[in-house]
Order: structure tokens, then sequence, then C-alpha cells
């Protein structure tokens, strides 16, 4: 099971950007798009959700960075199975 | 050829670049998708809040495999919050319901189509008059209209409300009360434009995270915006701000009328603002005088309302709110500042009160006192929970006192109008009002002997059986009531389910065409994409065939004055097609119909409509839509205002064409602080709060099934001060009990947690069908707008283990 978002991160005017690129970049998972002004456009791939919240988390946890949007996501087909604690039985 | 997840991956740096180009104000916005790999694209508003963000719907073999934020979109600008972006996941838990139950023995059965419409028509039938319709904010706008159209011009009764009751029913009592139209002047452009945005009791990075992201961008690309919150719980919200002021539950009438108390006393309104465009009122002497007198108020001169503002010194408002007598002055300066604009944001901070409907007006009052509205960036605006609240249940008018189009049921000129553009016999709608929201819940679960005057209800997109307040009383008890029959149009199982004696399977979202009009008046459009699962089928189809059965089983009500049947749907070549059989319903356009025929009601009120084909091809437009003389269809995006509004004469700069006073006015209302309706004591020390999360949407009925939601924040929990839980002895996550005078929860305690609740407070959020806060919240509701007050009431804690 592939995932794949595309984010837009927010930097604070005053950060290095350029540093907030390279620890992007050496990040696996991440490939890093063309920024303009203080956003720069990412996207994270990883096995499965728990490694795309891990990535997500990270991100937000590099100096400078001050949010993180998501513009896209792509899911794959056996993606839909929901949690199993509903109670609500045929009854 | 190239990788599946190399194309995937192009597709989503496409959409995060394009976001960034728009975020940076670059003039190449719009980067389309890379064509291949098999997915179709359309656009569709998001299913969830009443932000109405536009998302593109990838589609392939009949599913929904892709979402991205729609670039094209003015109100999200190709950015998704983290709900927005599962919305597609949120068609495909595995427990989805695909064909029709009932009850029987106590167990739900599978029956068929024809057996669920034939049973809803007889209990119809049996009892016409003891109904009811109960919907909610996330009808389309199609689907509203049908169903107020089968009760109120069918049935003769009003016996309808949607949950809209329970979240904005204030805000439209507050508009309609200051300005005698509902729905905001301003639209989310103010947010670009105010130098100050004043967040009350509003937790927008949390609910409404685009706007919020929307602002904070602004900041980023340097330019000065000062953001206060004030709320009676630090929130996500409060770490962005520049001024928190936090203040004692049901305290914010005080602050408001110390911000007025300050603005007269220092001579800094605006004497030109108030003499040209506004009239004062307060509270009726006498509210049983008329329906109408608790919205409509006495008049009151400027010299009583100033007296009246007199007791509200920075001081005397320090006492009732515990906000800081200097930051009451802080609010004072910054309205009085004629210099910098000044935007209000409110939701469910306002509304879920006894007191929503004169928290609204005051608010209102501030900014119409200070000459803070009219301007881009000068406005007082409500923001909503749901897709189509204000589409559907506020401009449709599905609740039990409205006709379509802010017509009134108590109204006979309303009534006649309606009844001649529906092509009814005279006197076909009932002038009664129906049973709000908590009443008619209440009818239904009191038996009929002893004055419970609603035996059947159908709910259809909402789940009452958890969001309804002191559910023991307003849900539970119908069970063990065979007389009453309950059912549930739904798309899974849920708290409401649980009750129902018959269970219909509904189409959702991109499974069927639709319509919502969001927060800022903006009216939305889609198609169909995919197909709903197992035999579930659209809500307005299902209304629509109970309305045959009933016009074929005799029901009188289900013809026109001409003999026809309500729902007679034409396609283009004036041929009748028989949509309430359902392998003729999409046939033609049926919520094209529909919505031509409800256009026509939009007029009255000035909430212009434009045809159904333009909005097909934008990304939603907000009304009033006027046609231009070249053909075109504008927008307004700034209303009452000339710049913008074209109903406002030439010259007369602002204009409230509505005014209740018939002046052109709007009106500032007086109204004093007041007690809530149960404050902490000895025996309930706590205030408890409830509300919502980012990760889920309301009752969490979509967003649980959505495996990175759930594993997101799975259950429900309920934050406490660390000093409080440091004093009972309470660790962090130790299931603890908490009770109110209506019931009891067990559930996790969260200490600095991501809410942070001050001393002798409590929150607990109403998403976990496992742990739910509504069997501990009040039915006490607001007097004007029939409200309920989520937002307090008096609890206590224990130890999980001291109780049995």
């Amino acid at each position: 099971m592939a995932m794949v978002s595309g984010l837009v991160i927010s930097t604070a005017r005053d950060c290095d950007i350029a540093a907030v690129q390279r620890a992007l970049v050496a990040r696996e998972g991440v490939t890093v798009g063309k920024a303009e002004a203080q956003w720069i456009p990412v996207v994270i791939e990883a096995e499965d959700d728990v490694g795309m919240r891990e990535l997500h988390d990270w991100i937000g946890t590099i100096k400078g960075v001050e949010y993180v949007d998501v513009a896209h996501v792509n899911f794959d087909e056996d993606q839909g199975a929901s949690p199993d604690d509903h109670q609500h039985s045929a009854q | 050829m190239m990788q599946r997840r190399e194309f995937n991956k192009m597709l989503a740096l496409a959409a995060a670049s394009a976001a960034v180009r728009a975020n940076a104000q670059s003039p190449a916005r719009v980067a389309p998708a890379p064509a291949g790999d098999g997915i179709a694209w359309d656009k569709a508003p998001c299913r969830f809040c009443g932000t109405g963000c536009h998302v593109r719907v990838g589609v392939k073999n009949g599913r929904v495999v892709a979402i991205e934020g729609d670039q094209l979109a003015d109100v999200n600008k190709g950015l998704l919050c983290v709900k927005g972006y599962h919305v597609g996941l949120a068609l495909y838990g595995k427990d989805r319901l695909t064909q029709p139950l009932l009850r029987r023995n106590g167990v739900l059965e599978p029956i068929s189509w024809e057996e669920a419409i034939e049973t809803i028509a007889q209990k119809v039938m049996a009892a016409p008059a003891q109904f009811a319709i109960y919907g909610s904010g996330q009808w389309t706008i199609p689907e509203g209209y049908a169903a107020n159209k089968f009760i109120k011009g069918g049935l003769s009764s009003n016996h309808i409300d949607p949950n809209a009751r329970l979240c904005m029913a204030s805000a439209v009592t507050g508009f309609l009360s200051v300005y005698g139209v509902d729905e905001p002047a301003g639209c989310y452009d103010d947010l670009d434009k105010c130098d100050v945005l004043l967040m009350w009791g509003n937790n927008m990075a949390e609910m409404h995270p685009v706007l919020f992201s929307r602002v904070i961008d602004r900041r980023t690309r340097g330019e000065k915006v000062t953001l206060i919150d004030l709320g009676t719980r630090r929130t996500r919200t409060t770490e962005f701000c520049d001024h928190y002021l936090e203040f004692r539950p049901n305290s914010d009438l005080a602050i408001m009328n110390g911000i007025a108390h300050l603005l007269i006393k220092k001579n800094t309104f605006d004497p030109k603002f108030v003499e040209k465009f506004c009239n004062f009122r307060q509270a009726p002497k006498d509210p049983a005088a008329s329906p109408a007198a608790p919205l409509l108020g006495d008049p009151m001169s400027f010299a009583e309302y100033k007296a009246a503002l007199e007791p509200y010194t920075p001081e005397h408002v320090e006492k009732l709110s515990g906000v800081p007598a200097e930051k009451i002055r802080l609010l004072g300066d910054l309205f009085a500042n004629k210099d910098i604009r000044i935007t209000s944001t409110w939701c469910m901070g306002f509304n879920q009160h006894t007191r929503g409907t004169n928290a609204n007006r005051l608010c209102h009052g501030i900014h119409l006192l200070s000459g803070h509205f009219g301007r881009p960036g000068d406005a007082p605006t409500s923001l909503t929970g749901q897709p189509s609240a204000c589409g559907t249940a506020r401009e449709v008018g599905t609740l039990c006192h409205f006709l379509p189009g802010g017509r009134l049921i108590l109204n006979a000129e309303h009534r006649k109008e309606t009844e001649k553009l529906w092509n009814l016999p005279e006197g076909r709608i009932n002038p009664k009002i129906g049973h709000h929201t908590v009443l008619m819940w209440e009818k239904f679960c009191t038996p009929a002997d002893k004055g419970g005057d609603i035996r059947t209800l159908w709910v259809q997109v909402t789940n009452p059986g958890q969001s309804l307040p002191n559910l023991n009383k307003l849900f539970k008890a119908k069970a063990g009531q065979p007389e009453k029959f309950l059912i549930v149009s739904d798309v899974y199982r849920t708290a409401t389910t649980e009750l129902a004696d018959l269970v219909l399977p509904s189409a959702m979202w991109v499974e069927k065409n639709g319509m919502y009009g969001n927060s800022e008046r903006r009216t939305q459009q889609w198609f169909r994409m995919v197909k709903p699962p197992g035999d579930a089928r659209d809500d307005a189809w299902q209304m629509i065939a109970v309305a045959r059965k009933l016009h074929d089983l005799g029901h009188a009500g289900m013809k026109d004055k001409d003999g026809r049947f309500l729902f007679a749907l034409k396609n283009d070549k004036g041929e009748e097609v028989p949509v309430w059989e359902w392998p003729r319903y999409y046939d033609i356009n049926v919520d094209k119909v529909l919505f031509e025929e409800y256009r026509a009601f939009s007029r009255y009120k000035h909430k212009d409509l434009a045809p159904y084909d333009v909005y097909v091809k934008s990304r939603g437009l907000r009304w009033p839509v006027v046609q231009q003389p070249d053909g075109t269809w504008r927008e307004t995006k700034f209303r009452f205002s000339e710049f913008d509004d074209p109903y406002v004469k030439k010259g007369a700069e602002i204009q409230f064409y509505h005014s209740v006073t018939k002046d052109d006015k709007a009106l500032i209302w007086f109204a004093p602080a007041e007690r809530a309706p149960e404050e902490p004591d000895a025996e309930f020390p706590f205030w408890l709060c409830t509300g919502r999360v980012l990760e889920h949407w309301h009752t969490g009925s979509m967003t649980r099934r959505v495996p990175q939601l759930h594993a997101a924040m799975p259950h429900a929990y309920v934050e406490m001060h660390p000093e409080d839980a440091r004093e009972r002895g309470f660790a962090n996550g130790e299931t603890i009990v908490v009770k109110t005078r209506r019931g009891e929860l067990k559930l996790p305690v969260w200490v600095d947690g991501r809410g942070h609740p001050p001393r002798g407070s409590l929150f607990i959020p109403f998403f976990d069908e496992r742990l739910m806060c509504n069997d501990l919240t009040i039915d006490a509701v607001d007097p004007i707008s029939k409200e309920p007050d989520y937002k307090k009431c008096a609890a206590t804690v224990a130890r999980a283990a001291a109780t049995p």
C-alpha cells in the first residue's frame, strides 16, 4: 500500500528557508518542489498511515516551519476499511 | 509507462505547487492536474463543515481514489484541512448501510424499498398531524426543499426542523433582529482585509482550519494582523493569537457591554454612522404580547441606551467576567480606532447558549456603534458548522417557523405567496408554527396519553441520538414506547439507528447530485460521480417516493390545486417523468428542476440565486447573484454597502433595506449580562463545556470510519486543569466519572492536552458514539432562538472506582 500527499509548508518570515529545504531534501520520503516567497510545496510518501503521520509530524518540528497544510491526497483501494469499534450492532 | 506511484507524486506536487503560488499571490495560479492514469476529475464542495472548501474529486473504476484542494476555489485556494483531504474515504466505511431494515421483534431485518415506502406512507396516513421530519444542514438544497414542500405544502404541517436549530438558530435570530434579514453582510474576503480579527469563543484553528490558515498566511506574507482570542479555555487558536482574553462562562455579554460603555463614555463611537444608519432596541416589556415580540423588542432612545450601559465600567466587567479591566480598555480602544478594520467571527461560542441571540445582537451592536461595518475587513461574521446550514436550513427555510426564501409561517401574506408559488389551494399551509427541535423530540419521547403529540418521526442526514442535549430525556426515553415509530435515513449505523424502527440506506455526497450553501452566502453545485453501494438511494428520492405513495393512497394534500402531483417533474420536452420510480430518478436532473422551482422564492429577501447552470460552471457564487446587462451573473461580496450591493440606492452609502424599523436602519440592542441556567455549586462544582475536535466532524459517524482520522483521535476524553486533577489525585489518562444532574459518563481525563481549561472547568468533545457527552448536557434553550445550551452546565468528577 502506498500513500502520497501534497503538502504546503508555511515558514516564518525570518527563518532560513534554505535550511528548511535542506532538512526536507535530506529526509527519505519527501520530495521538495519550488518554493515561492515563504511557502514550500512538498510531496510525502510512505507505505502506511503511520509513516505518513510520522513524516507530517516531523515536518512540523523543523525550525522555521509555522504551518503545514494539505493540498492533495491519494489513497489506494484497500484503505477504506473502517475501524471495528463501532458499538452499533445489527440490533 | 509511468509508474502509478510516480504519477500520484506528480499529481500531488502539482496541487501543492499551485497552492503555493496562490499563497504567494503569484499570477500563475492554476495548474491543472496531469492527465492520464484513467482518473476522471470533477469539482464538489467538501462534505463536512460550513467553510465550503471546494475539492477536486478523482474517480477511477467507479470509486473515489484521490482528493485535492481546488485551486479555482476562492474559499480555499487549493488547500484542505485534515478532514477535507480524507473526505473521499468517508464513503468507504465497511459497514455502509445498503438495504432498508425494519425492526421486527426487536431486530432490524432487511426489507424491500417498496415495503419501506409503503410502511412510511401508512404511518403518515394514519396520523398526518402527528408526523414530523427532522433534517439537517447537511441536506442538500434540493433535498431540504423537497422535504419542506412535502410536509408544509403537502401535509399542511409545520413539524419540520433541522439540527441547525442546535447550532446556528441564535445567529439567525441575531441577524433577523438587527438587520431584518438573515446571514452575514460580509464574507471571507474580510479575513484578507482586516487589521484585527476577534474570535469570540471561536476555535478557528481546529473548526475552520482553512479559514484560519488564510489569516496566518497573511502574516507569513509580512502583513500585520492582530489576532485576539476571547474564550473560556485555551485552544490551538490561542497559540497563534496576540491576546488571549479568558472569561468566566456566560459573561461575554458583559464584555460587549463594557466595550459599548467605553465607546460612549469616551465619545469614541461613530455618531454619524449611528445617526444615519441605526436605531436602538431592548428586550420587550411584554414578551408574550405577540409571537414576534421577543425578536423585535421595544424601541429605546440613545439616552436610555447610554444609561443602560452606565454600570458596565471596565472594573465592573472585570468583576463579572474575570477579564482584566485593562484588556476591556484594549478592546474599547480598538473599536474606537476608525483607521483600522475589525472583523469579528463566532460560531457555537455565541450560539449555543441560553442567551445566544443576545450575544449575537451585542456583537453586531459594537460593530455598528463604532462604525466598523460595511468596509472590506470591517464586519461581524458568524461561521457555520454544517455544509449547508445556510443554504438549506436558513435559505430554503426548513425550520418549523419558516417558509422558503425568508418567509414566515405566521405571516398570512407569506403563506399566500408560497401557496401561489407551489400552486396550492388557498389555506393549504398551516398557520401554526411547528415544533422546534427540542420540543419535537420531547413530544416524540412523551407517551401520547401524556401529551406526546408526535407519533412518527423521520430523521434524514443527521444523528440526533448523539447530538441532542440531555439524551436520556430527549432521545433514549423513546425506548419501550411501541406506539412511537422512528424512521432514520443514513449512510451508517449510528446512535440514532439504535432506536430506529425503520432504517433507510442513503446515498452520500458525490454518490448523488447536490447543492450546498456555505457560511458566506455561497451557493455551490456538484454532480453525482460514483454510484452508492448496494440499494442505497438519494434522500430526495425517498421523500418524493413517499409523497407519491401518499398520492396513490388518496391523500389530497399530495396534489396541487389543479390536481397535479406535488412533485410532477418534467424533462426538457415538457414530459412528466415518474421520478418516484427509482430506475427513472436520474432520467432528469431532479436537483436542477427542484432548484429552479425554489429559485423563484429567493428574490423576496434579495437573496437572488442564479440559474442552476451558472453554478455548474462556478465554484459557488455569493447571493444576491444579479444578472448584468451583458447577460452574465454577478455575485455580491458585501451586502448593504453601496460600492458592492446592487440593491443599495445610489448615494445611500449603507442601506439596510430589510430594516425591522422600515427606515433602512439596523438595530443596536442593549441586553444585560445574565446568569447561566445552571451554575456550579457545592454539589456540582465544575463548569462543563462540550464541542468539537479537528479530526472529527460532529458526531463522528463519517470521520470515525476514516482510519487515519480515527487513529489520530480515537476516543473522547475530558480535559481538566492540572491543579484540579492533582487535588483529586487523578493521573493523566485515568478513567474518571463526570456527573451532572442528568447523567454520568466514564472517560479518560486529559491534563495538558490539546485544550487547556481553566481551574473549575471541564471540556468533553461530542464526536465519540461510545462516550456521549450529551448524556450530561442540559436541555435549557435560548427563549428566542430555541437553541440549547451545550456550552455550560454544572458537573462534578470522581474516581471511576468510587462509583458503582
